[in-house]
């Protein structure tokens, strides 16, 4: 058996530094996580004013990713139009058009690019209207998931500034993905919970200011 | 795919989940695992279906004396390859373990369907000694997700237990020879015996098998008696510890306990989940042209600080990316940046990243980007944006696609357009390293892998663009290189097989010392002079010329070289063997990430021949290829393994740890490297230097422009 022993310590050698580095990561079993400190920090954070225009002095985002239940700000990096860039101090950016998330940047499983209804068509309660997401496959190849939506409103409750609550479901060949807006009486979108890409599930943001 | 809250997404995160690859637990899926032989299996025999395409895989499996390292490659969604490294202790008269290469194929006929399964055919140890050899067809059915059965006919050794009859006649003795050579003849000829086994995918994590065997062992346990085979049926339990690794544990021929471990690494899942690093900096739009808006002046392009002021402005831009300007040329509507991508692993994100930065820093008169990647001093295709396309698609849905529709590619000449500027300061460039390095000798039956670990130090003086002085120099700090007693019995001139004197000698070693000379003559048309120690075993001259279009699958080249063979020792001295050496090359890109290169022309012991290397490219920098070389030398003159041939591997490490960086992990592995076919080592060939950012390259990486 020392033999035996022997030779597979050299063929692992022989073979695998990569095979070790498959070692080397932790595992995670996948599942939403939820983190006390984000729930802590929400609480206390939406005391404050939210729902506030980018241009507003001191507008931020809050991101949580829903998967690891990891909390990002973001403040504005540039703002044209209806399109908003946020960063964070960490290089991860989120773009949104009229509050809806449309890309994200620096963030490894990123959402390339997206086509997304407005507030207005959201509020309206729009339906059959379609939506798609752009990102990028392990092998650095653009993937296109494309739905048909529909949007549903109601009022907001529980969330300071909303005033409605619009659910957004969407069908596609990839399944089901089910966004959530909590909109303003301004019409701006206060909190949301939205899908970004396939590796990197559901972020959940919130508008606030300091 | 199905993304229902909580549980939807954690189904979707399993099933879609590329990339989280080694951090995620096994899927709920049932997948095609690995078997001794370190193909598709089930424990010593095969299944009938393939792992996915692009993978992988290595196994290491062990059972009583008889160990086997498999490495093996999906190189198309039906045809795999492998490449075996078996040792049988005890198996020699004189009790020590014999080793021996082999090297598989199968194709997968049939794609299991609603009610067909799946069929595979197989070709084991077709070009070693034969040991393993045999063919077998299998077929694999799943029930209920969970179940998997198996049943075939093998061949050969595949057909040494209870045979059923011969019905295409008798199968020819193996004529060994020196190896290397196919057996056709042989195929699907002699006996034919049936295998079965099922496969039950108990939980996510854990496997069982059981099997019955149609292998005798007649060598093994028969003849040599390493060990008693005393049954024909087999069984095993596996673990999926997780997307990449797979353990197993196993009871074999009613007498023996065997291991296992199965690696699978899948090219298309990054291990990081996607490249990190910052986003970029937002295309700032430029504001609207009225009649006599001053921000649209052209008169700033009379200044002369103009192109000096804006090239630090950009310059500092570019900083974060790693992206170095070389020179600039402006005039009112159109500017053209010589850039040198030090860091993104990929060619359009950091051609994006420029044009971003030019967005921000360029007057609003300049309309027309032109973005010149250099390498090596070479300028290597010229892409052309329009900045009003960057301000409209910066956020279109699909924008990849719509900005490479208006983007082109084009050739440019060699030399600095008039009235450019050079960066002040550029040139000389010093930049130096030193870092760990290893060796690796594979396959001495005495010590199947001997390895090195020492400190290089490495430095490179650009002393102007295209000329380039760099060294490498390597000390050992330990290692059993130099403890291989094998001596040379090769019959032609010892132009590589001195590897040993060359391992033992060379402490410290200067590995590489050149002066390069890189020449663009004409805008399609590429030049190398390399003098000096060129490699390891090499010094002297040499010379390449390659014609390759910016927007052309295919490029032709001539090389030619006068070398003299080195000191063992790597010093300054030479040894009395020189020889004119060169080839023609013939490259061709199949855009489907196929890569052919045929290079013709006469190798380093003076041998006429030819080289074919097939390589699978990824767009996301994985490599996999490999080679064969036959010359005029026959093979019983080549000695063991007939003609040279081996696999390569390229994994980026960004691909593996996530973080930009342009640095690979490659490795060649050949079976045996003798004298014939051998092609001189020198560095900075011309096509792997410029075909990053011609469009065949450019075009599959694309996806990450926006990036």
């Amino acid at each position: 058996m020392g033999e035996v022993l022997a030779m597979k310590i050299r063929l692992s050698l022989t073979l695998a530094s990569l095979a070790l580095l498959v070692f080397a990561c932790g595992s995670t079993d996948g599942r939403e996580k939820f983190s006390p400190v984000r729930d802590i920090v929400q609480r206390v954070l939406l005391e404050r004013q939210a729902g506030v225009p980018p241009t507003t002095p001191g507008a931020y985002l809050l991101m949580t990713r829903l998967l690891n239940g990891s909390v990002t700000a973001l403040t504005p990096l540039d703002v044209d139009g209806a399109v908003v860039t946020w960063k964070s101090n960490t290089g991860g950016q989120l773009v949104t058009q009229d509050g809806v998330l449309i890309a994200t940047r620096g963030l490894g499983a990123d959402l390339m690019s997206a086509e997304a209804p407005g507030v207005a068509a959201l509020l309206g309660g729009a339906s059959g209207y379609a939506r798609s997401y752009h990102m990028l496959d392990g092998n650095d190849t653009p993937v296109r998931l494309t739905f048909t939506c529909t949007a549903s409103t109601g009022p907001a409750q529980g969330v300071a500034g909303a005033a409605r609550h619009v659910v957004e479901k969407c069908q596609g060949d990839a399944g089901r993905i089910t966004n959530e807006y909590w909109i303003s009486s301004a019409r701006q979108v206060v909190k949301s919970k939205e899908f970004v890409s396939q590796m990197a599930g559901y972020f959940e943001i919130v508008a606030l200011k300091n | 795919m199905r993304y229902l809250s909580r549980r939807g997404l954690r189904i979707a995160l399993f099933a879609g989940m590329a990339a989280f690859g080694a951090c995620i637990p096994a899927a709920a899926e049932m997948r095609p695992t690995l078997g001794f032989f370190g193909g598709t299996g089930l424990i010593d025999m095969p299944s009938g279906e393939s792992q996915s395409d692009g993978v992988l895989s290595l196994t290491t499996a062990h059972f009583g004396p008889v160990s086997r390292n498999t490495l093996a490659f999906q190189v198309l969604p039906r045809l795999s390859g492998s490449f075996r490294y078996t040792g049988i202790r005890d198996f020699n008269a004189d009790g020590s373990t014999y080793y021996d290469r082999s090297f598989d194929l199968r194709y997968q006929l049939l794609l299991e369907s609603r009610y067909l399964p799946a069929v595979t055919v197989g070709f084991q140890d077709i070009i070693g000694t034969g040991l393993l050899s045999g063919e077998y067809i299998a077929a694999t059915k799943t029930f209920g997700g969970r179940v998997k059965v198996t049943a075939g006919l093998g061949w050969g050794r595949l057909a040494s237990n209870n045979p059923i009859g011969a019905p295409l006649g008798v199968r020819p003795p193996i004529n060994f020879g020196v190896g290397g050579t196919l057996r056709v003849g042989q195929w699907f000829k002699g006996d034919v015996a049936p295998f079965a086994g099922i496969e039950w995918q108990v939980s996510d994590k854990l496997g069982l098998k059981a099997e019955y065997s149609s292998d005798a062992y007649v060598e093994e346990a028969g003849v040599r008696k390493v060990f008693a085979r005393k049954s024909p049926f087999n069984f095993g339990l596996e673990y999926q510890y997780n997307r990449t690794v797979r353990l197993g544990a196993y009871f074999l021929y009613g007498s023996e306990l065997g291991l296992s471990a199965q690696f699978v690494l899948d090219p298309k899942r990054r291990a990081s989940g996607g490249v990190r690093g910052p986003g970029p900096i937002p295309v700032l739009d430029r504001p609207a042209r009225t009649a006599g808006s001053a921000a649209w002046s052209a008169d700033w392009v009379t200044d002369a600080n103009a192109a000096p002021g804006l090239r630090d402005s950009l310059q500092t831009r570019l900083n974060a990316d790693g992206i170095l300007i070389e020179a600039i040329e402006v005039t009112a509507n159109r500017v053209q940046l010589r850039i040198r991508n030090q860091r993104l692993d990929n060619g359009p994100q950091a051609i994006g990243r420029t044009a971003r930065a030019m967005a921000a820093a360029l007057p609003a008169s300049v309309e027309v980007f032109e973005i010149v990647p250099m390498v090596d001093g070479l300028a290597i295709s010229k892409i052309v944006l329009r900045r009003s396309d960057l301000e409209t698609l910066e956020t279109a849905a699909g924008q990849d696609a719509l900005i490479r529709d208006r983007a082109q590619i084009l050739a440019v000449p060699g030399r600095l357009p008039e009235g450019a500027v050079r960066s002040a300061g550029f040139y000389p460039k010093f930049t130096w390293g030193i870092g760990p390095y290893t060796k690796q000798a594979y396959f001495d039956p005495d010590n199947p892998l001997r390895i090195d670990i020492g400190v290089a130090f490495s430095g490179r003086y650009e002393i102007v663009p295209g000329l380039i002085l760099s060294g490498v120099v390597t000390k050992k700090i330990v290692g059993n290189l130099n403890k291989s007693t094998r001596v040379s019995n090769s019959v032609l001139p010892h132009v590589r097989s001195d590897t040993v004197e060359y391992d033992r000698a060379g402490n410290p070693a200067i590995d590489e010392l050149t002066l390069a000379w890189f020449t663009k003559p004409a805008p399609n048309l590429y030049g190398r002079v390399t003098t000096g120690y060129l490699e390891r075993m090499y010094g002297g001259i040499s010379t390449e010329l390659l014609w390759k279009r910016a927007d052309r699958p295919y490029a032709f080249g001539i090389e030619l070289n006068y070398v003299k063979q080195r000191d063992f020792n790597q010093l300054l001295g030479f040894r009395d063997y020189d020889i004119l050496t060169g080839h023609i090359s013939g490259y061709y890109n199949f855009n489907n990430g196929f890569l052919a290169q045929l290079d013709v022309g006469r190798y380093l012991a003076g041998d006429l021949g030819a080289t074919l290397t097939i390589d699978r490219e990824f767009a996301n920098g994985w490599k996999i290829g490999a080679f064969a070389t036959l010359t005029d030398v026959p093979f019983a003159t080549f000695g063991e393994g007939s003609f040279d041939k081996g696999i390569r591997i390229e994994i980026p490490i960004a691909w593996l740890s996530g973080n930009l960086t342009r640095r690979n992990y490659s490795n060649t592995v050949r079976p045996i490297q003798r004298d014939g076919g051998q092609r001189l080592s020198v560095g900075g060939r011309l096509y792997d230097t410029v075909r990053e950012y011609h469009s065949t390259r450019l075009d599959a990486e694309w996806g990450r422009f926006w990036r």
